[in-house]
């Protein structure tokens, strides 16, 4: 189908709409499109529909298919809202129908051949099929071959369609992939079509790939592709799929602004992108809505091997806009239990009990927090999840109990491939129940994994969530309690001895859907599965915190995900961070890659650089395969555990900020990590950087990922902006900037015009700092104001929901630095003991506080070079309304 | 005195925090107002203004744990919610830390009495090992100067020995000289009645006289109808002349003669599918080249009896060369190298026991050579799945509890940086490979313990394992005080 759609030539699309089938109704359009150049084609129905804030959906199906289309079924976190405003028509002519919609949307729908364009504010943002790349396999009968046809009476079957020409090609209605066959019952299905951002050069997403942040153009090479996947030991700067595949891409242009399109589907995808220079057939097709004769445009060639033609049109302005319009489609990263944000010990595997013991110990007692310890597959009783090996694991309860005494929790891996044992309760139940999934011919599909032969439930089957959530109940799950956490690995799936290490396209699922209609949906549903499961077994008062290692469209919802099995090598530290870029763009922002890399050795230098990078990410993982030496950070000698230790603190020194940024996140869908041009979006020399990023709007970052590396060139944006270092308050002006790194350097600004809330206590883990101060970081812009919030609450129930959290607008201006509610009635323990202004360019004469009646002159200590004033000890409370004045 | 102690400072450091209108740190970095001291606010770099707070990253807290044994612990431990002192004093903010100081103290005095106990009984058996090691050394060492005198005769009698071998040889060298060139005239002999026979031939068969022989010429010699069809045809003697139409003498009888004579001596030519039987004029060729072979053999490579019949027996020939020579080799030069031999495999044996010895001798064994006594012994423990076993300072081995082979974990590599470990861990290395990993290692640690066992064995990493013994090897004498838990500063 790849073939098939790739050998597709640009131009003028045989696909027509019929004028006279076109009918507007409230926020809907109707119409019967066609392929006008095939003989005997099957009509299409094509529905556009204007949603709330600015976003148009396009869905494509056969008028009478032969076999439904599958529409993924969890990426949506509901039904999406229409614009209750609806169409309005502009015009409508013979050739076609001019819209417009929201506050200043436009569509025009093109009939001959099919077109689509929308515009905002006047700019077309999205065509689609101006390149007339559209394909639609529509469900056919399977040819008889040659002799049965002649034997059927009066030979129907073979006059009852004229097939097209190319289905005749060999592939479509069966193929093999090396040893493996796939049956293809149904034929060819493929649906494909070009999208086209006018005036954009840059285009981000459709995670993942091991690339560039910004998408390479593939025309000379392999497109991307997105079918999850177990990926052995996978390759940096490839288009190849790996473990998640979300189909959204963000364009970021200097003319037209952000827009966004979501491929709402789920078979396996591939996407070519192209850029279209000037004068290319864009421009001439796109012009019916004037003032946006393209420039330079990008171009991308979508193609999936079943499903609906199902496309989201985002048409932003702001690269914020696109966050939370594809928000309001696939929901969110849910806020994260504090305990989440903090730093994850884990190892394939800690060996037993006393290992777990010991490393929990010796990281104390070399000073390293951390928050949680993770138990790979070798704790279960023979790779029978929801189990524990008896011997190395004799009594979990009292394991846990010892960890989570000194506040920490921790996490096992759960997977969704169930060994094939009648002895083995999951097993019994699912065979009992028919729980799993069906091969071609009905059986238990039967795969190999970690514990053999085994059985893969279908989550597609709402029993079957329902008994997985069930399984998590602390009376169900021996040895488990509330601190115990969950790891959901290879729902890929992955089938070591399926094709491509995959489950087989042809097998059944629950609603009778092939797996390759939901094959990247499949993933999600684990870990959707298993936060209910947390949820209810706390009676749905404490947050959920899962892993996962597939994803798709919607996964966001349901915790974090990493970056899969990457290698101990330097090209795998320096591209974790266009993964997590794209990861985040995508809306999968609470995203991490393994510390030191998960196969091989790194050496203390490469471990020290991993922690560094990774302690300004969003999630904060140490992970290693079974055959790699230890690496827990004690084992390298004092100065290797000391640079850990110093990496280690900037983390919990800056959870405030974290925690406030994933709560924003939720409000939002505005990732925590983010591009430079989020912020930046008028400086086009930062839309290809990817190495270095901002997190919130606040700190710009740079890891050192090159092997002895002395320095970093630093480009610090904005053209007014101030930047300065947080360990040395140490200015930097807009430009590049060669900072040095010595080994226990992490090149970490602050931006000037923000205030930074950091609790400075070095504890031994995230649940210490709860009742700890703050210190408040205000750097002044030119005109000396600076604005920030604080969130805080409980750190680990829903109540947060209910308003019982703090949520502060903080702001300095007019030499008065203010704390006012934006919401929230909670409470904290949490104090201000530090405020500290930089690029303050006077010495003052006096700070005052004022809260609830109290005015208090403070000491503080003025640094003249520095430009930086350090307040003594205001000593308010941080969910109250103050307010200091420097005089 | 004590009232007047700012939390968390100890009795020792009282006088630094002499109440007053001002504190200075520490370090001197600062001077601040004496009620900024414990007030939740880091001032100092060093963190000395918080003794009793959390509030400098750098700072510890002093708790007195009366009862029990002092401690200081990090300032981020105060009000942490984790109890880190007994007396319950680091978390005064929630007070949620009872007290515990007496229980703890009195378990922890009973667990130091017992151990205390213990150790002492592990120095008393320590100094018995350093006594049976001082024995085991010191019979190495008779045994060694033993050894050494055992050496020195035998060394005497390889060399009288050897002497005594290249006497004999000299004498069979003689004889075996005699016979090689007694063998040599014969082969000459040989040869000179085989060219004289060739030349002969052609003359006869050069009708003409012309000194060159012809096809036609040939084929006059009934002998040569090899497929006896009464006509020696053109191909019957091509194959002989190798399709020359004419042959010299020089080239007749170097070329052709040995392709010619057996026709003319068919008694010698072996049968269709026949085998030699013993046929020795047949092979003159065959005998002069073994000789040839056998004079380039050195004399030290006969000397040493390292050639043996196998050497010169060429297939389809006989040994009878072989024995031959062997006939000529005296029976005092055969029995000299026998006892040569004799003695360098005694001297060698000797020298081997003293290498054994030396290693051992010559081994770190730790202070007062404690760990002699452990020399290459071994001790095992056995789990689940396997039998794990340590001979100090030689291997490490484990081996299936169900059957099956041993695999080695490590051989005898070094003590591990035995100035900071006080001479307690051993690195065995260079183990059987893994398989997908790193050649497997072992790490060995001992603690005191009354006999010398194995506590416990371990794979934190794959193939890397960890043996955890207890010996009385490195027990100390428990100090006199036994108390090193209870000291205070009152």
């Amino acid at each position: 189908m790849l073939r098939r759609n790739r050998a597709l030539t640009p131009g003028q699309s045989p696909y027509r709409v019929s004028p006279d089938s076109v009918a507007v109704s409230g926020a809907e359009v109707t119409a019967r499109l066609q392929d006008g150049a095939a003989a005997g084609a099957v009509p299409l129905r094509l529905t556009l529909t204007a949603l709330a804030d600015t976003t148009v959906r396009l869905f494509v199906v056969e008028e009478t298919p032969l076999r439904p289309r599958y529409s993924p079924q969890y990426a949506l976190e509901r039904p999406p809202t229409a614009d209750p405003a609806g169409f309005k028509v502009v015009s409508q002519t013979a050739e076609r129908l001019h819209l417009s919609f929201g506050t200043d949307g436009q569509l025009v729908l093109s009939y001959e051949p099919f077109q689509l364009e929308v515009a905002r504010a006047g700019t077309t943002v999205i065509t689609v099929n101006s390149a007339g790349l559209f394909n639609f396999e529509h469900y056919r009968p399977k040819p008889q071959p040659k002799e049965a046809a002649a034997e059927a009476e009066g030979g129907e079957a073979s006059d009852q369609e004229q097939p097209a020409a190319d289905s005749e090609q060999p592939g479509q209605w069966e193929e093999n992939f090396k040893t493996h066959r796939d049956s293809k019952p149904h034929g060819p299905s493929s649906v494909g079509v070009d999208v086209t951002f006018p005036g954009s050069a840059h285009v981000y997403g459709i995670p993942e790939h091991a690339d560039n942040f910004a998408l390479s153009d593939t025309k000379s090479g392999e497109p991307y592709r997105l079918y999850n996947l177990d990926v052995f030991e996978y390759e940096v700067g490839n288009p190849m799929a790996l473990y998640g595949s979300v189909p959204v891409v963000l364009s970021q242009s200097a003319t037209h602004g952000a827009a966004g399109v979501f491929w709402h589907n789920a078979a396996e995808t591939w996407v070519d992108v192209r850029s279209e220079p000037d004068s290319g057939l864009v421009s001439t097709v796109t012009s019916y809505l004037g003032g946006s004769r393209a420039q330079a445009s990008k171009h991308l060639h979508w193609i999936s091997e079943s499903g609906a033609l199902d496309v989201f049109l985002m048409l932003g302005p702001t690269a914020a806009d696109v966050m939370r319009q594809y928000k309001q489609l696939t929901g969110v990263t849910q806020l994260p239990p504090l305990f989440a944000l903090g730093y994850h010990q884990c190892r394939w595997n800690y060996n037993d009990q006393r290992d777990v013991a010991e490393v929990d110990s010796q990281l104390d007692r070399h000073d390293l927090p951390f928050d949680t310890i993770w138990l790979d597959i070798e704790h279960t009783d023979g790779k029978r999840y929801f189990t524990w090996d008896s011997h190395k694991f004799p009594s979990p309860e009292e394991m846990i109990r010892n960890v989570t005494s000194r506040g920490r929790k921790m996490v096992t891996i759960i997977d969704p491939h169930i060994k094939r044992d009648n002895g083995y309760f999951v097993h019994a139940d699912a065979t009992a129940n028919g729980y799993y999934v069906k091969d071609r011919d009905g059986n238990d599909f039967d795969g190999w994994c970690w514990p053999g032969s085994s059985g893969y439930l279908d989550f597609f089957n709402p029993a079957v969530q329902e008994y997985w959530a069930s399984r998590f109940q602390l009376d169900n799950y021996k040895g488990s309690t509330l601190d115990l956490y969950t790891w959901n690995d290879m729902n890929e799936p992955s089938v070591f001895n399926g094709p491509e290490v995959t489950m087989h396209k042809d097998a059944q699922h629950h609603g009778g859907w092939e797996h390759r209609d939901l094959h990247n949906e499949y993933g999600m549903l684990v870990p959707m599965a298993t936060a209910r499961g947390q949820v209810a077994r706390s009676g749905g008062t404490l947050r959920p915190f899962t892993l996962t290692r597939a994803a798709f469209a919607g996964s966001q919802r349901f915790g974090a995900k990493w970056t899969g099995d990457n290698t101990a090598q330097w090209s795998h530290l320096k591209h974790s961070l266009p993964m997590l870029l794209s990861s985040s763009v995508a809306g999968i922002s609470f995203i991490g890659a393994d510390i030191g890399g998960f196969f091989g050795d790194p050496d203390p230098q490469m471990l020290v650089r991993w922690y560094q990078a990774s302690a300004f990410q969003p999630f904060m993982r140490a992970h290693a395969h079974i055959d790699t030496r230890r690496r827990e950070p004690y084992l390298f000698g004092e100065e290797t555990t000391r640079l850990v230790r110093a990496a280690l603190r900037q983390r919990y020194r800056f959870l405030p900020l974290w925690y406030t940024l994933f709560y924003e996140n939720e409000l939002t869908g505005m990732p925590p990590m983010r591009p430079l041009f989020f912020s930046f979006p008028g400086d086009t020399s930062v839309y290809g950087t990817d190495d270095e990023y901002l997190i919130g709007e606040a700190l710009l970052v740079h890891p050192q990922t090159e092997q002895d590396g002395r320095s970093v060139s630093v480009y610090f944006p904005g053209a007014d902006t101030v930047w300065y270092d947080v360990d040395t308050a140490e200015r930097f002006v807009h430009g590049t900037s060669t900072v040095s790194t010595p080994l226990d350097k992490i090149p970490v600004y602050q931006r000037s015009g923000t205030i930074v809330p950091t609790k400075e206590r070095p504890r031994r883990a995230s649940a210490h700092q709860a009742s700890d101060p703050y210190t408040l970081t205000v750097a002044l812009d030119a005109a000396w104001t600076a604005t920030g919030t604080l969130y805080t609450d409980d750190g680990a129930s829903f109540s947060y929901k209910d308003g019982q959290h703090i949520y502060r607008r903080l702001s300095f201006e007019n030499n008065t630095l203010k704390s006012s509610a934006i919401s929230g009635s909670g409470e904290t323990a949490g104090w201000v003991e530090r405020v500290v202004v930089l690029g303050l360019d006077k010495v003052p004469k006096s700070v005052t506080v004022t809260s609830s009646g109290r005015e208090e002159n403070l000491d503080f200590k003025y640094d003249k070079d520095l430009l930086r004033l350090v307040i003594r000890k205001p000593a308010v409370n941080a969910g109250a309304d103050w307010s200091i004045v420097i005089a | 005195a004590d009232l007047a102690l700012p939390r968390g400072v100890s009795m020792a450091k009282a006088s630094l925090y002499q109440a007053g209108d001002t504190f200075t740190c520490l370090d001197g970095s600062a001077t601040i107002q004496f009620q900024y001291v414990n007030d939740d606010y880091c001032d100092c770099e060093d963190g000395s203004d918080e003794p009793g707070t959390s509030a400098c990253a750098v700072g510890s807290f002093y708790c007195a744990n009366r009862g029990h044994a002092a401690a200081e612990v990090p300032s981020a431990w105060v009000n942490d919610g984790v109890c880190d002192c007994c007396d319950g004093s680091d978390e005064y903010a929630s007070g949620a830390c009872p007290n515990t100081c007496d229980e703890i103290g009195a378990a922890a005095r009973a667990r130091q009495q017992q151990i205390d106990e213990m150790r002492l009984r592990g120095y008393e058996v320590k100094l018995k090992l350093i006594e049976e090691g001082k024995e085991k050394l010191a019979e190495k060492q008779v045994r060694l100067a033993e050894l050494n005198r055992e050496k020195e005769v035998a060394e005497e009698m390889k060399n009288a020995r050897e002497a005594a071998k290249n006497e004999a040889e000299a004498q069979e060298r003689l004889l075996l000289d005699a016979w090689h060139e007694q063998r040599r005239q014969q082969e000459q002999e040989h040869e000179e009645a085989n060219r004289q026979l060739a030349e002969e031939t052609f003359t006869r068969l050069d009708v003409n006289s012309d000194g060159k022989l012809t096809t036609e010429e040939l084929q006059r010699e009934p002998k040569l109808d090899k497929d006896a069809d009464g006509v020696v045809s053109k191909d019957e003697v091509d194959s002989i002349t190798m399709n020359k139409d004419e042959l010299e003498m020089e080239e007749f009888v170097v070329s052709t003669w040995p392709l010619l004579k057996p026709f003319f001596h068919p008694l010698h030519v072996p049968e269709e599918g026949g085998q030699p039987t013993g046929a020795p004029a047949a092979a003159p060729d065959q005998q002069q080249q073994e000789v040839a072979e056998g004079e380039e053999l050195t004399e030290e490579e006969l000397a040493a009896g390292e050639v043996d019949a196998g050497d010169l027996v060429t297939p389809g020939a006989g040994t009878v060369q072989e024995l031959d020579r062997d006939e000529v080799r005296t029976a005092a030069a055969k029995q000299a190298r026998a006892e040569l031999q004799e003695a360098e495999q005694k001297l060698r044996d000797i020298e081997r026991e003293v290498g054994g010895v030396e290693s051992f001798t010559g081994l770190d064994l730790g202070p007062e050579k404690a760990f002699a006594a452990l020399y290459q012994q071994c001790f095992t423990l056995e789990n689940r799945e396997y039998e794990y076993k340590l001979c100090v300072f030689d291997k490490a081995t484990q081996k299936p509890r169900s059957g099956g082979v041993e695999t080695s974990l490590g051989k005898w590599d070094s003590w591990e940086r035995p100035e900071q470990t006080g001479y307690t861990q051993q690195l065995y290395n260079n183990g059987q490979q893994c398989w997908n990993g790193p050649k497997r290692s072992a790490h060995v640690t001992f603690a005191c313990g009354e006999e010398t066992r194995v506590l416990d064995v371990t794979e934190p990493a794959k193939c890397e394992y960890k043996f955890s013994l207890e010996t009385p090897a490195v027990c100390e004498r428990p100090s006199a005080e036994g108390e090193q838990l209870f000291h205070d500063e009152l």
